[in-house]
C-alpha cells in the first residue's frame, strides 16, 4: 500500500471513531495506536509512551494553560460590563451602534479571554437585554454577540495561532502580529454589516407594517419631524431610532481607561514577543499576573473563591486542549514515519493543478471539519498533514496559519455544532434559535469574502508581522 | 451499604478526582510562579532559565495527565456527538459503555508502555541531559500516574451506566454524570447562581 493508501485508511479509522462520540484526544490516541500496529513494526508500540510523553515535553505549549488562565482571570471579572459600555458611549450615534458596540467588546473580550464561548455567555448575558430593551432585533442582537466572538481566536494572544505555529514550527510572535490587521478588518466588517442589516431591518419594518407605522407617526409627530434619519418611525419599530442615551466627552474618556489598560495587555504581549524579552510562554506567565493586578486594581472584583474557580476551569479547559495536542502530535509522528503529508504534497505538485484551486478545496475540506470538530482539534491535526503541502506550493506560512483560523470561525457559528449559538440559546431563552441561526448567517459570508480579501491582498496578513520581524 | 458496596460502586472515585483537579491546578500556579521567577531573574540579573523552563514543563505534565481525570469527571473532553445524540437515552448509554471501553484500550497501552519507560529511567538512576539533572524516574512516573486516575474515572462510568441500564439508578442520572460535553458550552463548572434566571 502507498502512503496516499494508507494515510486515507488511517483518516477512515479516525473518521469512524469520531462518530461514536468518544472524546477526541482519545479517539486520536486509538487511531495512532492502530496505525502503528497496521502499518508499523508492532515492536515499534513500544514508543508510544514515548511519543505521548515527547508531544507534550514542549516548552512552548505551556503559553496554552497559562493564557486560559490569563482569559479565566479576565473573564471572571466585570470587564464584560465595561467593554460594552465603552463600545456603546462610542458607538451610540451611529446607526446600529449598540450592535456595532457589541461586535466590539466581543472581539476584544475574546482576545483576551481566549474562548469564543465564554465570550458569547459573558458578553451576550451584558448585550442581549440591553440591545432588546432598546428595539433592536432579536436577530442582529445575537448575531452580533455570536460573530464577535469568534474573532476571539484570531486577535492575540491566540491559543488556535500558538497551536499551529507549533505544529508548523512557525513563529508564534509572527502569527500574533499576522492576526492583527485581519482582526481589526473582520471587525469594520461585521460592524458594516449591522449598519446594512439595521437599515435594511428597518426598511422592511416600515414597508410591512404601514398601519402601525401610521399611528407611531401620529403619536410621535414632533420627534419624526425632528429627525429626519429616523424618518417618522416609532421607536419600537425601527431599532435605528431609540433615543440613545447622552455621552458626554468626559463619559466616553472614563469608559475608554477603564477598559484601556486590558487592551494594552494586547499590545504589550506583542511588544514582548517583537522585542525578545520573552518567549510566548513568559508572556503569558506575566500576562496571568498583570491581569490579576489590573482587576484588583480597576475593578477591586477579585476573591479568593473567584480565582479559585478561574483557576480550576483553567486546569479542565486545558486538559481537553492539551490532551488533544498530545494524540494528535502522536498521529503526527506517525504519518510523518510513513511519509504521508510529504507524498501528498508531492502528488498534488505534481498535477500542477492552479495553487488557488487547492487552496479553495482545502478551505472547502476546513469548513466541513470546522462544522463537527473545535477549532484546536483541527489546527492540531491538519496542520501536520497540509503543511508540506503549502510550502511546496509556495503559500506563505504565517498567512496560510492566519486564513485558517479565520475559516475555523466560521465553524464556531455554523450548526450542528456551532458552540456561540447553543450558548446564545442558553442566556436568552425567549429568543428562537432560528433567530440566531439566521442572524449570525450573514456573517459566515463576511467571514468567507474576508478570506477571499485575504487570498487577493495577502499583504492584509503579512504587512505587520513583515514590519516588526 | 457495606463498604464492598461502596468500593464496587466506585463512587469513591470522583473523589480521587477531584484531588487530582485540585493537584494539577496548583501545579498550574506553581509553573505560573516558576515562569515569573524565570523571566525575572534573566530580565534584571542577566540569569540563565535552566531549572525554570524544565521544572515548568514537568508541572505542564502534571496539569495535563493529572488534570485529565478530573477533566473527565467535568465533561470537558469534548466528542462529536451528532450520531449519539440522536440516540434514546438507554442507547446512548450503551454508547457511552463501549466508548469509554475503546478510551481504556488507549489509556491500558499508554499506561503499560509509560510504565516501562518509567522502570528503566528507575533501574538505570537516569537524570535529564541538562545542567539541572532532574532524575527521570519522577519525571515519567507522572504519566503512568496519570493514566491510572483517567482510567479510574471510566470505570466508574462504566459501573454507573451499567447500574442504569439494569435498573438500579435513573438513566437521567447516569447520562448527567458520565456524557461529556463543551465546557465551554457549558456555564463554568462550578455551581455559582445564575443572575439571568
Amino acid at each position: 500500500m502507498g502512503p496516499l493508501a494508507t494515510g486515507g485508511v488511517i483518516g477512515l479509522i479516525a473518521l469512524v471513531l469520531f462518530m461514536t462520540g468518544m472524546p477526541i484526544a482519545f479517539a486520536l490516541g486509538l487511531t495512532a495506536l492502530a496505525s502503528i500496529v497496521l502499518f508499523l513494526d508492532p515492536a515499534q508500540l513500544d514508543i508510544f509512551a514515548k511519543l505521548v510523553f515527547d508531544s507534550l515535553n514542549d516548552f512552548a505549549l505551556l503559553a496554552i494553560p497559562l493564557f486560559i488562565l490569563m482569559g479565566n482571570i479576565f473573564g471572571g471579572s466585570t470587564a464584560s460590563k465595561h467593554l460594552f459600555e465603552a463600545g456603546e458611549a462610542w458607538l451610540s450615534r451611529i446607526r446600529g451602534g449598540l450592535g456595532m458596540s457589541s461586535v466590539v467588546a466581543a472581539a476584544l473580550f475574546a482576545a483576551l479571554t481566549g474562548s469564543s464561548p465564554a465570550t458569547a455567555a459573558a458578553i451576550g448575558r451584558v448585550a442581549v437585554p440591553e440591545m432588546q430593551s432598546r428595539g433592536v432585533s432579536a436577530r442582529i442582537a445575537t448575531g452580533a454577540v455570536a460573530a464577535g466572538g469568534t474573532l476571539g481566536i484570531l486577535i492575540p494572544p491566540s491559543i488556535t495561532l500558538i497551536l499551529y505555529g507549533i505544529a508548523a514550527e512557525q513563529s508564534i510572535g509572527q502569527l500574533f502580529a499576522g492576526g492583527v490587521v485581519p482582526g481589526i478588518m473582520i471587525t469594520v466588517l461585521f460592524c458594516a454589516w449591522i449598519f446594512v442589516a439595521t437599515t435594511l431591518e428597518g426598511r422592511r419594518q416600515r414597508a410591512s407594517s404601514p398601519q402601525r407605522d401610521l399611528v407611531a407617526r401620529g403619536a410621535g409627530t414632533d420627534r419624526g419631524a425632528g429627525g429626519s434619519t429616523a424618518a417618522g418611525a416609532g421607536a419600537g419599530a425601527d431599532p435605528s431610532a431609540y433615543t440613545a442615551p447622552a455621552y458626554t466627552w468626559g463619559d466616553r474618556v472614563r469608559s475608554l481607561l477603564k477598559v484601556l489598560p486590558f487592551l494594552s495587555i494586547i499590545g504589550a504581549i506583542l511588544y514582548t514577543l517583537y522585542a525578545g524579552v520573552a518567549t510566548p510562554s513568559e508572556a503569558a506567565a506575566v500576562g496571568v499576573l498583570v491581569v490579576l493586578v489590573l482587576i484588583a486594581i480597576a475593578y477591586r472584583g477579585i476573591t479568593l473563591r473567584g480565582l479559585g474557580h478561574s483557576l480550576l476551569d483553567a486546569t479542565n479547559q486545558s486538559t481537553m486542549i492539551l490532551m488533544i495536542t498530545t494524540f494528535s502530535a502522536v498521529i503526527g509522528t506517525v504519518l510523518a514515519f510513513l511519509s504521508v503529508p510529504q507524498e501528498l504534497a508531492l502528488m498534488v505538485t505534481e498535477l500542477e493543478i492552479n495553487k488557488w484551486l487547492v487552496l479553495l478545496v482545502i478551505n472547502l475540506v476546513l469548513l466541513v471539519l470546522g462544522m463537527f470538530l473545535p477549532p484546536v482539534g483541527i489546527i492540531v491535526m491538519v496542520t501536520p498533514v497540509l503543511f508540506p503541502l503549502i510550502t511546496a506550493l509556495g503559500f506563505d506560512p504565517i498567512w496560510f496559519g492566519v486564513l485558517m483560523t479565520v475559516n475555523m470561525e466560521i465553524g464556531l457559528i455554523t450548526p450542528p455544532v456551532g458552540l456561540n449559538l447553543f450558548v446564545l440559546k442558553g442566556i436568552a431563552p425567549d429568543i428562537s434559535l432560528k433567530d440566531i441561526v439566521l442572524g449570525t448567517l450573514p456573517y459566515v459570508g463576511v467571514l468567507a469574502f474576508s478570506i477571499f480579501l485575504m487570498s487577493v491582498f495577502p499583504g492584509i496578513v503579512t504587512w505587520l508581522p513583515g514590519l516588526l520581524f | 451499604m457495606s463498604a464492598l458496596r461502596y468500593a464496587l460502586s466506585f463512587r469513591w472515585v470522583n473523589a480521587l478526582s477531584e484531588a487530582a483537579g485540585y493537584v494539577s491546578a496548583a501545579a498550574l500556579v506553581a509553573a505560573t510562579l516558576v515562569m515569573l521567577h524565570g523571566v525575572a531573574s534573566r530580565y534584571f540579573f542577566g540569569l540563565a532559565t535552566v531549572w525554570q523552563t524544565e521544572v515548568s514543563i514537568y508541572l505542564l505534565l502534571v496539569v495535563t495527565f493529572w488534570g485529565a481525570a478530573y477533566g473527565l469527571k467535568h465533561h470537558a473532553h469534548v466528542g462529536v456527538s451528532v450520531l449519539t445524540d440522536r440516540l434514546p437515552p438507554r442507547g446512548r448509554l450503551a454508547a457511552t459503555i463501549v466508548t469509554s471501553l475503546l478510551s481504556l484500550v488507549v489509556i491500558t497501552a499508554v499506561f503499560w508502555k509509560g510504565t516501562a519507560l518509567w522502570y528503566e529511567a528507575y533501574e538505570g538512576g537516569f537524570k535529564s541531559p541538562t545542567a539541572f539533572r532532574a532524575p527521570l524516574d519522577v519525571v515519567y512516573a507522572i504519566l503512568p500516574i496519570g493514566m491510572v486516575l483517567v482510567a479510574l474515572q471510566y470505570v466508574f462510568f462504566i459501573v454507573e451506566a451499567g447500574r442504569a441500564l439494569a435498573g438500579s439508578i435513573p438513566v437521567e442520572t447516569a447520562l448527567a454524570v458520565t456524557e461529556q460535553h463543551n465546557p465551554l458550552a457549558d456555564e463554568p463548572v462550578h455551581d455559582e447562581p445564575d443572575r439571568s434566571r
